[in-house]
């Protein structure tokens, strides 16, 4: 049990240390808009999972009230979308997509070494590449939305594109 | 199909329903925002509930991920959320405002006494209609200032001010968040 809430939490405070450093504080409703859209998609693309008995987490925080990954929905994904957000504000398409594909292919080998060596996760009908496909969709879109609530912060970046 | 899965089929039409009627178009990106906080603070508050075993939900959809409501913390109360901050009297008197901010939860405690007493939608454990009044005006009003923050309302505020406002954004005159963001954003 120890290994897993430390891995979880690890991973939690490595995120969190990564967006303070990146994050000026001029930008902080920009960072609140994706990680608020992200944690929406994913609260139900998380329960949809579960519903669907694609994955399980023996593991979790509030084990009664629910049985989807409640960390990494509610606090990992969004900290990656922040971070992502971070990173590809004012770039042309073509770069955010490179960037959700690093980005996928990191969560992909994080929740995969999850699956291997915690019982945090387990995939019944679910696989690391699902995982990949899932988040390379998710995180430009969560931008795109986060974009659309808050126009300024594209027009902003778009003024200055960079390649 | 019984009454129960009427009740939570109806609810997410009539919200989108309500959203679309109550909401003016030029200010969908703010009822956006106000149902995405919303659900980030109903989703975490939902689970402490069941989790403590305050409050149990018989009749609900996705039974074997969650039991929470998904209907009422995803779809209803977030909606009633971005009705609440767009249509805030936010320069009436003091008196109007805090009878705005006394009938949401009013209106919407009442809403649930039926349902809790005659329908298995929900079940009250160590839970009472007092307690659904106040932590509902808690979660509008907490909802509200981060609304209020976040678009940077205040009471002498009016429609011409914000247009103004978003104006002088979008030049980058006025050296605010914008012109922060895209300095960083050139380096």
């Amino acid at each position: 049990m120890l290994t897993e809430w430390l891995w979880m939490g690890g991973s939690f405070l490595l995120l969190l240390m990564l967006i303070i450093r990146q994050a000026p504080f001029g930008r902080l409703r920009e960072m609140w808009t994706v990680l608020l859209t992200m944690q929406g998609i994913k609260w139900l693309v998380g329960a949809l999972k579960v519903e669907f008995g694609l994955e399980a987490f023996p593991v979790r925080l509030f084990p009664y009230a629910t049985h989807q990954d409640f960390a990494t929905d509610f606090a990992i994904c969004p900290c990656i979308a922040v971070l992502y957000a971070l990173l590809v504000r004012g770039r042309t398409m073509r770069v955010r997509l490179l960037h959700a594909a690093c980005f996928a292919a990191a969560y992909a080998l994080w929740s995969w070494t999850m699956t291997r060596w915690t019982t945090l996760q387990v995939h019944l009908r679910w696989s690391s590449w699902f995982d990949f496909a899932l988040v390379l969709v998710l995180l430009p879109l969560a931008v795109r939305i986060a974009e659309w609530i808050v126009p300024e912060t594209r027009q902003a970046g778009s003024a200055e594109t960079r390649p | 199909m019984n009454m129960e899965r009427w009740i939570e089929c109806a609810v997410w039409p009539l919200s989108m329903a309500l959203l679309v009627w109550l909401v003016p178009r030029h200010r969908r990106r703010e009822a956006a925002l106000s149902v995405i906080f919303m659900q980030f603070l109903a989703w975490i508050f939902g689970l402490i509930v069941v989790e403590l075993h305050l409050l149990s939900y018989p009749v609900r959809i996705f039974t074997e991920a969650t039991r929470t409501n998904l209907t009422f913390e995803y779809c209803a109360l977030p909606t009633v959320s971005a009705i609440y901050n767009v249509r805030y009297p936010a320069k009436g008197r003091f008196w109007l405002r805090a009878a705005y901010a006394a009938a949401f939860p009013t209106v919407l405690a009442a809403a649930e006494w039926p349902i809790a007493t005659y329908t298995d939608l929900l079940e009250y454990e160590r839970w009472n209609l007092g307690m659904t009044w106040l932590s509902e005006f808690a979660v509008l009003q907490a909802c509200y200032r981060f609304y209020k923050w976040f678009f940077r309302v205040s009471a002498s505020s009016s429609k011409t001010a914000r247009a103004k406002r978003m104006a002088v954004d979008t030049t980058g005159q006025n050296g605010g968040e914008c012109q922060a963001a895209g300095e960083v954003g050139d380096g």
